[in-house]
């Protein structure tokens, strides 16, 4: 190992771990601020830089958790998620990880839905832009490609199913008021973004049905079948039609793939 | 300490005078088209997927020209260069077509770890070496060269054998990339290690400089510290009058990340550095200019 690795290795595990203090003996001290107190200086910043990130992130659940507890999530993420990315952008992105296996927050399951809502609404913010698909295109397809027709969706379309009410947490959180307790209610929530702005809604058990069905690569054949648990064989097209022009129009879907080529 | 005036023939790329394009402004810039030269824009910040961040960027870049600056190349780091990063970044570059592309002479990243933080390299042949040996990779990799800044530290290693100006020059001569001299960053580190400025700004070569940082400081008592947090101070002001004697008409800009005012009020802050400059240096020399090859 070349000495600057070894001295670049000191550093990096001094901020780290601010017992590793390998680096020390590397640094001149002057009159005024011993070695150990200008590496302090680096250990701070390295800490407030990332508390900085993760606050920005996690609002509503520093929020939801109050400042002590998320001072106790920050510091277990620092110690437990180094940095792998060279964008602050990405420090942040494996807390679902923790809130679901270290304590106390694996004893909370709302904890780790508002984390997947942040986490989701932070995907959908910055996700890659596409063409959208349109009603037009739709409406020229062949009656005969409807049956075969696969949908792609926007990387910010994110189902999120939730036991909790913790969207209506999220929800008293982000208009800075009094979150509700903590109550079961399954629902699955939706999450896309539409024109630049990140949105998000219930979903019906039917809809949601047919998303999975969707996401998971079936045809829009497959899609009308797993609503007959929902609706009547005679209404079903008619609903499954209606979902579909609701994704495209809200720009949900940026592809169709059909046997045959779009016109 | 006696000072060495410039060069005056130096012919160099000059964008003017320009701000660090910050979130918080958006939206004034985009209704207000304010009267500013160049946007500086943070590399990492729209090095994402899509969405908004790139909307606004390529919006802006519409009606404005602009410099590109990052703070993860980590040119330093004795890791192997991310490739993957200067993929990113040269797919940037495309997107946006920046007068030019700066980072930091400073490690941030060892072992895959990031610090996110700009740390500072030993002075010494070895570092030199190492350095040299991989800006000449990325400007072969990006096309074009590279500006380096200069950063604030607050420790001096033991196994550094020069002083920082001779080190930074060094690496720029031999590795033939550019300089972006930040101001504020020489007086902070100047206050911490007890050395004359002046010797700084003589030790680096005119015609290396492309650009000019200048941003407020905070101090901790004994330490300066380099948070861009507040307005400019008037010894980074006169300092920055002295760099401009000697470096000529060199693109400068205002970096502000924290307590960030209105825009109106950065702007009236950048119009101290034209007043400055006006007092200076001669009109014909102030009015940008941008024809230069930028291939490495
Ligand atoms: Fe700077």
């Amino acid at each position: 190992m070349t000495a600057l690795r070894k001295l670049q290795h000191e550093f990096l595990g001094y901020l780290l771990d601010s017992s590793a203090t390998g680096i020390v003996g590397n640094i001149e001290s002057s009159p005024r601020r011993s070695a150990e107190q200008r590496m302090t200086l680096y250990a701070d910043a390295y800490e407030l830089r990332l508390k900085e990130a993760l606050s920005t992130d996690y609002e509503r659940l520093h929020g939801y958790l109050g400042d002590d507890l998320f001072e106790t999530l920050m510091q277990q993420y620092i110690e437990n998620y180094p940095s792998h990315h060279p964008s602050l952008r990405f420090f942040g992105r494996h807390m679902i990880d923790l809130v679901e296996r270290l304590e106390p927050f694996s004893h909370l399951p709302e904890v780790a839905e508002i984390t997947r809502i942040e986490t989701a609404f932070g995907n959908s913010f910055d996700a890659a832009d596409c063409q959208g698909v349109t009603l037009d295109q739709l409406a020229g397809l062949n009656p005969e490609a409807w049956t075969t027709m696969k949908l792609c969706f926007h990387e910010a379309v994110q189902r999120l199913p939730q036991r909790y009410n913790s969207f209506k947490i999220w929800c008293a959180l982000s208009n800075e008021e009094m979150p509700p307790q903590k109550t079961a209610q399954e629902t699955t929530w939706l999450v896309w973004r539409q024109d630049l702005v990140s949105r998000y809604r219930a979903l019906s058990n039917a809809e949601a049905a047919a998303l999975d069905v969707a996401f998971s690569g079936g045809t829009f054949a497959d899609l009308c079948e797993a609503l007959l648990d929902h609706f009547s064989e005679e209404e079903t097209p008619r609903q499954a039609a209606g979902y579909l022009q609701q994704w495209i129009s809200t720009q949900m879907v940026c592809g169709l793939s059909t046997c045959q080529k779009l016109g | 300490m006696q000072f060495d005036e410039g060069d005056s023939d130096v012919t160099r790329p000059f964008l003017g005078f320009g701000l660090g394009l910050r979130t918080d402004h958006y939206s004034y810039i985009l209704e207000n088209r304010p009267a500013v030269d160049w946007f500086e824009i943070l590399s990492e910040n729209y090095m994402v997927p899509g969405g908004k961040p790139l909307d606004h960027l390529d919006r802006i870049r519409a009606d404005y020209a602009m410099v590109m600056h990052g703070v993860s190349l980590s040119i330093g780091s004795t890791d192997a260069l991310n490739m993957d990063y200067l993929k990113d970044l040269k797919q940037l570059i495309q997107r946006v077509q920046p007068g030019w592309v700066s980072d930091h002479l400073c490690w941030t990243s060892v072992n895959g770890t990031n610090s996110h933080d700009l740390l500072p390299l030993p002075y010494n042949e070895d570092t030199i070496a190492h350095v040299v040996d991989r800006v000449v990779q990325v400007q072969d990799y990006l096309g074009q060269r590279i500006l380096l800044e200069n950063l604030s530290s607050y420790v001096t290693y033991k196994s550094s054998e020069m002083n920082e100006w001779a080190f930074f020059n060094e690496i720029a001569r031999r590795a033939d990339c550019h300089i972006l001299l930040d101001i504020n960053n020489i007086f902070v580190s100047a206050h911490n290690h007890h050395f004359d400025p002046l010797d700084y700004l003589n030790g680096i070569d005119i015609d290396r400089v492309m650009q000019f940082h200048l941003a407020g400081h905070s101090s901790n008592g004994e330490m300066l510290i380099d948070t861009h947090d507040h307005d400019v101070c008037d010894p980074v002001w006169a300092l920055y009058g002295t760099a401009l004697k000697r470096f000529g008409a060199v693109s400068t800009m205002i970096e502000r990340d924290d307590n960030i005012p209105e825009f109106p009020q950065l702007r009236q802050e950048l119009a101290i550095a034209e007043d400055i400059a006006a007092k200076i240096l001669p009109a014909e020399v102030l009015a940008p200019k941008m024809d230069y090859d930028r291939t490495a």
